[in-house]
């Protein structure tokens, strides 16, 4: 690697650093952080973690987030912070930049470049980085399966093989959706195959590549990973057949049996352009239209130059007839393409799985860049080009700190989905605010009731608490020194109290779903008393 | 009979010293805290992504029960240009009265952050029945600090009375109120005020739980001439 592409890989690690790491608690929990939350708090502090195959996903993301809550310094779940729960995927959003180094050799040094810059700075990926759930960590272990893959198919070295194999393993344990990655994988692997062998020995040819003890390896990596993770480490056998179990009901909500049915476009227009009313526009068609190129070049099989020279027999054509970064390319391209296709036609869609095809557009985006920059002779011209997308590129960073800074909850951004509005967590302040004068403490019996149990993340922010009490409806005695009630349920429990009970606000979970506060009447007053005056 | 007078005493004695003992181990009990079987949190997984925008999840299409006035009252604000804490940086203050309120942009006045008020000058003392209000109601969303006054003192120093006020923490200084928060929604809130006398209506607000600034859209005053 020369010293531009080392500076350009530096600069795209600042980045990614700069727009992942700072502020990390300023967005509420989103409902299924809090859910991750609760579950990474049971295994760090009782060492208790069981796949549940009905929801909630793989072990991973559990496990990967222990080294970050042991090096907080925190001791229990009261002292840990939303900031410390996001560092892994952080770390995983970050360390997705170093994965690209494996396909050094296959993308070449302008591409690779290109790619770990766009990974930097794109908005949908650095927002997802701050995300407490497992999408970051399963893109992350994509790439390294597949660049494992890559060096496999340079080196022949069992290790790559077995790393390969850990990487399989480890999108297993992460996602149940890792089985579309899987078949996208599979299938790309198939025509690129079949495209790129000679004929008329194209089984020969591609029987000759295998290796059964290789194979072998691979597979038993992934054996093992599986076995430990969703055993949890010998301690749930259960769960080694729930992650089998597992298909059942995410089948049913692929079908569309879910809330989360939207139509195919639904990312694509999320990435290509979005503009809702009083918003401004978010677009990442820089990447796609680089994506859109890298793709046509690839398909077609031309390479832009210089390819890495640094390890000889690199360059030239192989036995396919082809340069083998040509081969990656194709792969790449016909991979994203049926990602892409296949996730569009699924009809339930969170908006953060779009980062698993979104991989691929940006690999094909920095062969893409390298491609347009390539295409000009003229240094002069080529200046012009790289200092044009470099522009973008700036414009995609300006998005990207919007999104994380400015936009973090609020419905205008394409990313948000679902999200607990800021506003949410004025009530956990005031709530624990009363607990610090209430005669009880902590031991304060808090009662939370809406329908459908959505009052999440309230059970994360509520956890110092001793004495909670979770209720779809309202029970026969609601009554508790401290209520949340959803106001859906019309709770009135000031007047039925004979305003013994105070009703002391609204608060927004999410757009349009609000929550009533109910506080003993007394124990309200000396809530009041401790507030300053001046409050502007 | 000494001996039935000491027996007695030496029942009632053990009799007190038990019930004296009962008494004390219920006292004992009673300060031991209630245990509540309580249910658990149920885990859920991604909720339903709600749609935004005006309107969205009215709580109740249904008006609310009119309030009684006598007959004759009239809105005896309307077209008085409203004067205020602060100038607004968004419409002019003549719509507060104009009788257009509309959840539309057009039809809003909004105001900066912090607690400020908006007020009507009826030009004389007036028996005011009801007092109707409409902040901000493009989104649904609750104001805080939803406080009304009125007064013949157009300072608001002297002789006022406050005819609603949801500030229940008092984070704006005039006092802890007990009265609801509730959603701004077409129906605006309705205050009764049971034929007070006063010239000046003050209306008070400190955001809401979607926006700190403050947003007004109408005051409408009814009332009948002042014997």
């Amino acid at each position: 690697m020369n010293r531009w592409s080392a500076l350009a890989l530096l600069l795209a690690i600042a980045g990614a650093l700069a727009l992942r790491v700072p502020n990390l608690a300023t967005r509420p929990l989103h409902n299924d952080e809090a859910v991750n939350a609760v579950k990474v708090s049971e295994l760090w502090q009782h060492g208790r973690y069981a796949y549940d195959p009905d929801e909630y996903h793989g072990p991973t993301l559990h496990y990967a987030s222990l080294p970050f809550l042991w090096l907080s310094g925190a001791h229990n779940s009261d002292e840990l912070d939303d900031a410390t729960l996001r560092l892994a995927p952080v770390a995983f959003g970050v360390g997705l930049i170093f994965l690209l180094l494996l396909f050094a050799d296959g993308l070449g040094r302008p591409a690779l470049a290109w790619a770990a810059i766009f990974i930097a700075v794109s908005p949908a990926m650095a927002f997802y980085s701050r995300y407490f759930i497992h999408e970051m960590l399963l893109v992350f272990f994509t790439a390294l399966t597949l660049g494992a893959g890559w060096r496999y198919s340079q080196t022949r070295l069992a290790r790559w093989a077995a790393i390969s194999g850990v990487g399989l393993g480890l999108m297993f344990t992460t996602k149940e959706t890792f089985v579309i990655t899987l078949a996208a994988m599979g299938l790309a692997g198939i025509v690129t195959a079949w495209w790129t062998l000679p004929q008329p020995r194209r089984v020969q040819s591609l029987l000759a590549l295998w290796n059964w003890k290789h194979a072998a390896l691979a597979l038993g990596a992934t054996f093992v990973i599986w076995l430990l993770l969703f055993s949890s480490f010998f301690t749930n056998f259960a769960g080694l057949l729930d992650s089998a179990l597992t298909y059942l009901p995410w089948l049913k909500r692929a079908g569309g049996h879910s809330p989360h049915i939207h139509p195919w476009s639904f990312y694509l227009e999320r990435l290509a352009w979005f503009h809702p009313a009083k918003s401004p526009v978010w677009s990442e068609g820089l990447i796609l239209v680089l994506a859109a190129v890298g793709a046509v070049v690839s398909l077609v099989g031309y390479c832009p130059s210089p390819i890495n020279g640094e390890r000889a027999g690199v360059r030239g054509e192989n036995k396919f007839g082809l340069a083998q970064p040509a081969v990656l390319h194709r792969f790449l391209a016909l991979y994203t393409i049926i990602l892409t296709a296949l996730y569009s036609a699924i009809s339930y869609k969170t908006p953060w799985c779009l980062l698993n095809f979104y991989l691929g557009m940006i690999l094909l985006a920095g062969i893409g860049a390298a491609t347009l920059v390539e295409f000009f002779r003229a240094r002069s011209l080529k200046a012009v080009m790289i200092a044009v997308l470099l522009g973008l590129t700036l414009q995609l960073s300006w998005q990207a700190w919007r999104a994380n800074f400015v936009y973090p909850a609020d419905r205008r951004n394409p990313y948000v989905y679902a999200q607990t509005v800021p506003d949410f967590l004025n009530l956990a302040q005031r709530i624990e605010g009363i607990a610090r004068v209430a005669p009880a403490g902590y031991e304060t019996i808090v009662k939370t009731i809406a329908p459908q149990s959505d009052y999440w993340p309230l059970p994360w922010y509520l956890r110092r608490f001793q004495h909670l009490g979770w209720y779809e409806k309202l029970p026969d005695d609601p009554f508790a020194p401290i209520v949340v009630v959803s106001a859906k349920l019309n709770a009135r429990l000031d007047e039925k109290s004979d305003k013994k009970w105070i009703m002391a606000g609204y608060s927004e979970l999410r757009p349009g779903n609000f929550f009533e506060l109910y506080v003993e009447l007394e124990l309200w007053k000396k809530y009041v008393d401790t507030l300053p005056r001046d409050r502007d | 009979m000494k001996n039935n007078l000491s027996k007695s005493l030496l029942f009632a004695a053990c009799a007190s010293v038990l019930f004296a003992t009962s008494i004390h181990a219920q006292d004992a009990k009673s300060t031991v805290p209630l245990a509540l079987d309580l249910p658990l949190h149920t885990l859920k997984g991604t909720p339903e992504d709600l749609p935004g925008g005006p309107n969205i999840e009215p709580l109740s299409d249904v008006a609310p029960t009119p309030v009684q006035v006598p007959k004759g009252v009239k809105n005896v604000a309307a077209g008085i240009s409203a004067t205020s804490s602060v100038a607004p940086f968004l419409g002019e203050l003549s719509r507060i009265t104009d009788g257009k309120k509309e959840a539309v942009d057009d039809d809003a006045v909004e105001f900066r952050k912090g607690t400020h008020w908006v007020q009507v000058d009826l030009g004389q003392s007036f028996a005011i029945h009801a007092i109707a209000m409409w902040h901000d109601h493009r989104y649904v969303q609750a104001m805080h600090d939803v406080i009304l006054q009125v007064s013949d003192d157009a300072e608001f120093k002297t002789g006022v009375t406050t005819l609603y006020n949801n500030d229940t923490d008092n984070s704006s200084g005039l006092g802890v109120g007990t009265d609801r928060e509730y959603f701004e929604m077409q129906f605006g809130r309705v205050v009764a005020a049971k034929g007070i006398k006063a010239r000046y209506v003050r209306g008070y607000t400190r955001g809401s739980n979607q926006s700190v600034l403050n947003c007004w859209q109408e005051l409408e005053v009814y009332a009948l001439p002042a014997k």
